[in-house]
């Protein structure tokens, strides 16, 4: 049984869909890479695993369990039993994630005082053990430090350190590593592969980066405007993108356009995906990507793809790519 | 923290100095010539100058100042010409009364618009929210001297809930000797309920025409305050952590809402200082507010000049309260070391 299984996931802010039937499974000890552009529904989606869309949002699922348990028919307290100790998210930007008004020593305590953990003694040792853990020098004193004292990379090992807390079994990370800069990043990013490691948990990465991916990942998904347009593992995804959208993303990594340069002598702007990911008023009918893609034809424009197994994963497209990168016959036209 | 507090301290200083001055230079170009007044009608012109000289209003205006900055330091704000007494005495006499009900209303106020507020930003579109919005338009559409004989007129005449709006006490309810001067702590000290129920009952009204008047900004600014602290990211990080809806509302949002709400307390608290003359006339309260009015109406300026110094002083030891319960509030505001 998967840890975290989701079918059909949809959230909407009013007339607006942020998220429309997305699935989702991680297993226990596996790192699946959750990656799209900026308003493609990563944080939404995860919210909504964590139960924190408030109203008017709406999220509905045909199932979203958790080690077997339906999140959906749980009370809001058996719910918010689970945040913190079973399930744990770490958000993008670190400095303002954390309370200014209360020490850092408080807030990791707090997470283990609401699951249970009512001597104070060993929740002050606990939390000088997960400081020391998530790698902050002189964890004792660093414990009455306020956020506004600390770094962001410092401040981001604490809100790991809170989330890791417990022991939890999943792990979202939202752009744990955006707001920090580059040698920070790749240690942050280290410690959660570390710790990840060590202790078994599901970690769903969420990124902008599919570099950072290929580091890490076991699994890929990639979003678009909401919906999942492929899944693979990271090697196939890698190695063969199915969707035009996905092969426009690694062909916007930098050090594959600088291998393209080498090869072709072209020495023009890093390749971008021209247009963007449309918003609540102007959502294309048919593919979502459509107006976007060079190769989009009559069908994408007046049929909305389905999301179908192929390869090791599966794609939303009509003509999913061929290894050699272009689009290969109408799946409609194939003879099962 | 002691030295902090001190140099916080030291900067009132120039905002003092800058009072006295106006005050002595407004009291100075108010209409109406005090030593005519004083006369009375039937004076003669040599009556008018010996009352002139008495008062040192012949010296040229620098000799006065000097004059009113010494006299100042000695504790000596003049006295008044109406009463005969120093202002100083006055003013100690009248100032617990203003205050009991300046900080009454005010207390009332928070204790109804702070609530309101957080439930209104928890319950944005509810009917408590529509509630906030009604408080809201209301309290700053209706003008205190309106609301407060409305108040009288309803409670009073109309329901005869409220005794009549004389003053502090019954005339018939004897008040305990002053400790500290507020009534209402005077009688709690020595024990005599009676008198406390009285004084309860005069205050209500008046109290509750200032928290009226108070009562549609700190509810607006708890509203936005709340609203916005509620959408941040750690109040996020905090339910992320199973935090309970109640302890994140009131121990993660409302601690960090409370910046504005306690700046806006402060405005609040300097409005209703002039509010108070208005209400102190309504209610026949025997405060400062009223004592001022007076003594204007008069040209009697040394009351005038020492109730607008002790205004500005209050004022000052305000905004320096306000100044540390920021440190205390937010660590960020404190200063290190
Ligand atoms: N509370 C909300 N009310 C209305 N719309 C929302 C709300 N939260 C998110 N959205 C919308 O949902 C869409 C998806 O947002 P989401 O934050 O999930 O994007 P994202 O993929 O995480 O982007 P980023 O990479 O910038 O973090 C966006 O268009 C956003 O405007
Ligand atoms: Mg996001």
């Amino acid at each position: 049984m998967a840890l975290l299984e989701i079918r059909d996931l949809s959230v909407r802010f009013g007339r607006f869909q942020a998220v429309s039937g997305v699935d989702m499974t991680v297993e226990a000890g596996e790192i699946v890479g959750v990656v799209g552009e900026s308003g493609s529904g990563k944080s939404v989606t995860s919210l909504a695993v964590m139960g924190l869309i408030d109203a008017p949002g709406k999220v509905t699922a045909k199932s979203m369990a958790f080690d077997g348990r339906d999140l959906l028919a749980l009370s809001a307290k058996a719910r918010r039993r689970l945040l913190g100790r079973d399930i744990a998210m770490i958000f993008q930007e670190p400095m303002t994630s954390l309370n200014p008004s209360y020490t850092v020593g408080f807030q990791i305590e707090e997470v283990l005082a609401i699951h249970g953990l009512k001597d104070r003694r060993k929740r002050r040792e606990r939390a000088v053990e997960l400081l020391e853990m998530v790698g902050i020098p002189d964890a004792g004193r660093r414990l009455s430090s306020f956020p506004h004292q600390l770094s962001g990379g410092m401040n981001q090992r604490v809100m790991i350190a809170m989330s890791v807390a417990l022991d939890p079994r999943l792990l979202i990370a939202d752009e744990p590593t955006t707001a920090l800069d580059v040698t920070i990043q790749a240690q942050i990013l280290r410690l959660l592969v570390d710790l990840q490691r060590q202790k078994g948990m599901g970690l769903v990465f969420i990124t902008h980066d599919l570099g950072v991916l290929a580091e890490i990942a076991d699994r890929v998904i990639v979003m678009y405007a909401g919906e999942v347009v492929e899944m693979a593992t990271t090697a196939d995804l890698f190695a063969r993108p199915a969707h035009p959208y996905t092969a426009a993303l690694l062909n916007a990594l930098p050090d594959r356009a600088v291998v393209e340069a080498k090869v072709t002598g072209w020495r023009g702007r890093l390749p971008a995906i021209p247009g963007v990911v449309p918003g609540p008023f102007d959502r294309p009918a048919g593919c979502l990507l459509q107006p976007r893609c060079a190769f989009a034809d009559e069908r994408c424009v007046a049929v909305h793809p389905d999301l179908l197994p192929g390869g090791n994963g599966a794609v939303r497209c009509h003509r999913p790519l061929m290894p050699d990168g272009q689009p290969g016959p109408d799946r409609m036209e194939v003879p099962a | 923290m002691l030295s902090s507090f001190l140099r916080r301290l030291a900067t009132a200083i120039p905002s003092l100095i800058g009072v006295i001055i106006v005050t002595f230079l407004l009291t100075r170009v108010l209409p109406g010539d005090t030593a005519a007044y004083f006369a009375g009608p039937a004076a003669t012109p040599e009556a008018i100058e010996e009352i002139r000289v008495k008062l040192g209003l012949d010296k040229s205006i620098p000799e006065q100042f000097v004059d009113y900055v010494g006299a100042l330091v000695q504790g000596d704000l003049g006295s008044s010409l109406t009463t005969g007494q120093p202002v100083i005495q006055d003013i100690i006499d009248r100032l617990p009364a203003s205050a009991e009900l300046t900080l009454f209303g005010l207390f009332i106020a928070i204790a109804v618009a702070v609530p309101l507020g957080i439930l209104a930003a928890v319950r944005q579109g509810s009917w408590i929210d529509h509630l906030c919005r009604i408080v809201a338009t209301a309290g700053v559409s209706l003008p205190v001297f309106f609301t407060g004989l409305l108040l009288v007129y309803v409670f009073y005449y109309i329901l005869g809930w409220a005794p009549a709006p004389l003053g502090r006490l019954d005339v018939f309810a004897f008040p305990p000797d002053p400790i500290t001067g507020f009534l209402l702590i005077d009688c709690v000290l020595v024990g005599d309920w009676e008198t406390l129920g009285s004084a309860l009952a005069q205050l209500a009204v008046p109290s509750a025409t200032l928290a009226i008047f108070a009562l549609a900004p700190i509810t607006r600014i708890t509203r936005a305050s709340m609203l916005s602290v509620l959408s941040s990211e750690f109040v996020r990080t905090a339910r992320a952590s199973g935090l309970s809806p109640f302890k994140v509302i009131v121990g993660y949002a409302f601690r960090n809402a409370m910046l504005p709400v306690i700046t806006t307390l402060g405005m609040v608290f300097s409005f209703l200082l002039g509010a108070n003359v208005l209400v102190e006339k309504v209610f026949a309260w025997p405060g400062i507010g009223s004592y001022a009015v007076e003594a204007l109406i008069a040209s009697d300026y040394a009351p005038v000049q020492g109730f607008v110094l002790a205004m500005a002083i209050m004022y000052v030891v305000l905004n320096l309260l306000i100044d540390l319960l920021y440190g205390v509030i937010d660590p960020r505001v404190r200063i290190e070391g």
